[in-house]
């Protein structure tokens, strides 16, 4: 056995409860085990204590056995090797090769051998980049592959990963699923992966694992696992085929989809829906920080495309940063009371496109427009505005919602936008509690924001917009990191929005999210 | 490009035999971050990735850093002053050497020497259009040329007179000597300032970690915690232009600013912690802390650090002669 726990369990200092307890499990090398649990059913903590990260009896209190190879995880070195959530704080090193190279120096692995593993993980997570790439110019899923990178160069017996494709685009998904299976495939490795899309890795693990606060209730090989406790797995919010089905808009049977990709991106609306002026315009637009960007890219959208009603639009528009342009001539053009959804390939430069629409980064070049509905009358351009003014104009849910928020309680945190205009107390206390019953977080009104989970962190965000009712919301990865039933819900949430009247612009790489709302489709 | 690079050199077994609790590196990546904001300067040029956007970030590349032996692609070449073949280390010593004579005197003469040569050598190992160095050694000597006569001007007034005096007032007396006390200061001021750019502009924070730990033999768990912690603070940064324009977008960037740089900063320890712990972990799980430790790149002395300590102690010596030779010659000592 490589990996044996008997009656396992993990108290950390200064909690009442067990994260974990009578845990029995045991695993042979070369095995592959999908775990599937709930939050909170302490997979994580199960998942540190195997890579001998759960620290000592400061730490927390352990009882029963658990053993990599006959022998606590804390004391084997590179017995396992660990990737988690989050990559970009997994980072250690500023250059891509010296990142990958850190685990196997702190192992001792010779100087001669670590740069010739280091060449064949970096291939083996498809990470074609120069060994001196800096590793603060990673997209999300590059900076997923360099940390898997990583954990395969260490060459362990068991490979864990926690959540390892959650910043993945659906490419990059299966790319780095490929890789792990790769790693993996000679049956010399075993594998332990912790993962919320049970679908991406059940044909192709040999057993599955259900965690649950009682322990684990279900373990075998996926197709009677997932027989017998389909429904049940979902109401976890774990996610099992068959797909969530897309929710088309109340009322009009017509769903388009107007997608171009290329040098220049047009779209163009469904017939269906209502003409309506644009809200917002972007012309020759060039997105970036600072103003260093090259020419911008003409554009071709197809002759034959008329664009109809269109709200946003941008011509020639480049993103980029620093001296080197990596964008795209781009026309957009985003109607009114219309969901689009901008897609495009990890570092495609969609969080900065957002942004630019936002009104938050000024554009490099060209412009972004607002329509006359949006515009306060003569001045057109969102990144002129005032911050009161986008206020109620131009909502963003912001990738991280960590990163926006600003009060110490859920209740404070909605009412900020309400008060930034001076509403009426009554008013307030009203909108608040309103938007607190409609996004489940009632119970919550006392709660400090950072403490809340994943899901409620994610409807809080979007509650913080909804407060001052702008006429655009745009979602920068509102799906991100969402188990399988908060995802459900606030693909329902967004949806109620649109059927209100909102212009919702989502950037998603979450395909069930596209099909759910992608009435309009932009690929960058 | 990686001409002073050899590979044959045994690399140095850390002979860490403590064993790093958690505790440990979370305390070592505190104290690194507050290391790494008293060093950062070059690095803080930022990058918004914590929102998935990648900014520009001018990373300074030399090509020590990996062995070609390897036989491992590299992104080309990209040209770098010949100050970059010199073990970091090297220059950091070169640093203390230029500075320390110049703390212990103090008159004009060997000062502005000094300065004179300093300025000789920027332009020696920057290769290209001299113009364009020199604006370049001017631009990054602001700070230097502004804090000068700000040091002179104290001395000027209070230093201890001699000599004819020019004005008097209270316990202001600007006399000839003190006068030359304050060009002294001043000419120091930018002496120290240039000798700091010159050594230490452009080092490549990776290779000054793999030079203290290999060459001077530094812990690896001390160094590599600065190292890591350094990194974080870019992202940190990137973090709080994040939170900005999220305060922007939540109605809260017209007014109330020292409100709102209070709820940054707590928001920015939130996720300083956060983020740290994290690191900590990442490093914990990928073996770092423990036992015996190889090193990728390798960090070793060669010609090139030979000749740069003969330069500097050059540099120093002919300062020196000069105000000896001149008679300008004087001591701290006898200012104070």
């Amino acid at each position: 056995m490589l990996v044996e726990a008997q009656d396992w369990g993990w108290r950390h200092s200064g909690r009442r409860a067990w994260a974990i307890r009578h845990f029995n499990f045991s695993m042979s090398l070369g095995d592959r085990v999908l775990l599937l649990g709930p939050s909170g059913a302490g997979t994580s903590t199960l998942l540190a204590a195997l890579a001998g990260v759960l620290g000592g009896s400061d730490s927390g209190e352990a009882e029963g056995w658990l053993g990599i190879g006959g022998v606590d995880p804390a004391f084997v070195r590179g017995g396992s090797a660990l990737m988690m959530q989050d990559p970009q704080a997994q980072i250690v090193l500023a250059r891509v090769g010296d990142d990958v190279a850190f685990g196997c120096e702190n192992l001792g692995v010779a100087r001669e051998e670590i740069w010739g593993r280091v060449g064949a993980a970096l291939e083996a997570v498809g990470l074609g980049l120069a060994l001196d790439h800096p590793t603060n110019r990673l997209s999300g899923g590059e900076q997923q592959r360099l940390v898997l990178a990583g954990a395969l160069a260490m060459q362990a017996d068991l490979l864990i990963l926690g959540e390892p494709t959650a910043n993945l685009d659906q490419a990059g998904l299966l790319e780095v699923r490929d890789a792990v299976l790769a790693a993996v495939a000679d049956r010399t490795r075993s594998l332990i992966i912790v993962e919320h899309h049970a679908e991406i890795w059940a044909p192709h693990v040999d057993r599955v694992v259900v965690l649950t606060k009682e322990g684990i209730i279900a373990d075998g090989v996926p197709d009677e696992v997932f027989a017998a406790m389909g429904p049940d797995l979902a109401a976890m919010g774990v996610w099992v085929p068959p797909p969530i089905p897309a929710r088309p808009r109340a009322g009009s049977g017509v769903v388009g989809q107007g997608v171009v990709v290329g040098q220049g991106v047009g779209s163009d609306v469904p017939a269906g829906t209502k003409a309506s002026s644009p809200i917002l315009v972007a012309q020759g637009l060039a997105i970036g920080y600072g103003k260093t960007l090259g020419q911008g890219v003409g554009s071709d959208v197809p002759a034959g495309k008329k664009a109809s009603s269109p709200i946003l639009s941008a011509q020639g528009l480049v993103i980029g940063y620093g001296k080197t342009a990596v964008g795209w001539g781009l026309d957009l053009v985003i109607p009114g009371g219309v969901s689009t959804v901008i897609t495009g390939q990890n570092g495609a430069g969609k969080t900065t496109l957002a942004l630019t629409l936002a009104g938050l980064l000024p554009p490099v070049e060209g412009t972004v427009v607002a329509g006359d509905q949006l515009a306060p009358v003569g001045r057109p351009y969102p990144y002129t505005w005032k911050s009161r003014e986008l206020l109620t104009r131009v909502g963003m849910v912001f990738q991280s919602p960590d990163h926006q928020f600003v009060s110490a309680t859920v209740f404070d945190e909605i009412a900020v936008g309400l008060r930034a205009q001076k509403r009426g107390r009554e008013e307030t206390e009203e909108t608040v509690r309103a938007l607190m019953a409609e996004l489940g977080l009632d119970h919550l009104a006392r709660a400090n924001p950072f403490s809340l989970s994943g899901g409620e962190k994610r409807r809080l965000s979007v509650a913080t917009v909804l407060a001052s009712q702008p006429a655009v919301i745009i979602l920068d990865e509102p799906t991100f990191g969402q188990d399988r039933r908060t995802w459900a819900a606030l693909i329902e949430i967004v949806g109620r929005l649109r059927d209100r009247g909102h212009t919702i612009i989502s950037i998603t790489h979450d395909q069930g999210y596209v099909e759910a709302l992608g009435e309009n489709r932009i690929e960058l | 490009m990686t001409a002073s690079v050899e590979s044959n050199v045994n690399c140095r077994k850390n002979s860490g035999t403590r064993e790093l609790t958690r505790g440990d590196s979370r305390t070592v990546l505190l104290a690194s971050l507050v290391n790494g904001f008293l060093s950062l300067g070059r690095t803080s040029k930022l990058a918004l990735r914590s929102a998935g956007v990648t900014v520009p970030m001018s990373v300074p590349m030399s090509g020590r850093t990996v062995p070609m032996s390897a036989g491992v692609p590299m992104s080309g070449n990209v040209p770098v002053s010949r100050v970059a073949w010199v073990n970091p280390v090297t220059r950091l010593a070169g640093a203390l050497i230029l500075s320390l004579p110049l703390f212990l005197t103090l008159d004009w003469v060997s000062a502005v020497t000094v300065v004179g040569l300093e300025i000789g050598v920027w332009l020696g190992v920057h290769p290209g259009e001299r113009w364009r160095q020199v604006r370049r050694l001017a631009l990054r000597s602001i700070p230097f040329l502004i804090a000068a006569p700000l040091a002179g001007l104290s001395l000027a007034l209070y230093g201890k007179p001699a000599g004819q005096t020019f004005f008097a007032w209270g316990l202001i007396e600007i006399s000839e000597q003190s006068l030359s006390y304050a060009a002294a200061v001043a000419a120091r001021v930018v002496a120290l300032g240039m000798a700091a750019i010159i050594t230490l502009s452009d080092v490549d924070p990776t290779e000054m970690a793999d030079g203290l730990a290999q060459v001077w033999r530094l812990p690896a768990r001390f160094v590599l915690g600065t190292l890591a912690g350094v990194r974080l603070i870019s992202v940190l940064t990137a973090d709080w232009k994040t939170m900005e324009l999220a305060r922007r977008a939540r109605g809260l960037g017209d007014h109330r600013a020292i409100r709102r740089f209070a709820t940054l900063a707590f928001a920015l320890l939130v996720s300083a912690i956060r983020r740290g712990s994290t690191l900590a972990t990442a490093m914990e799980a990928r073996g770092f802390g423990e036992g015996e430790r190889t090193w990728a790149r390798p960090s070793t002395l060669g010609r090139a650090d030979l000749i740069y300590y003969l330069v500097t102690v050059m540099v120093v010596g002919v300062g020196l002669l000069v105000s000896l030779i001149t008679g300008h010659f004087r001591w701290i000592g006898d200012v104070l």
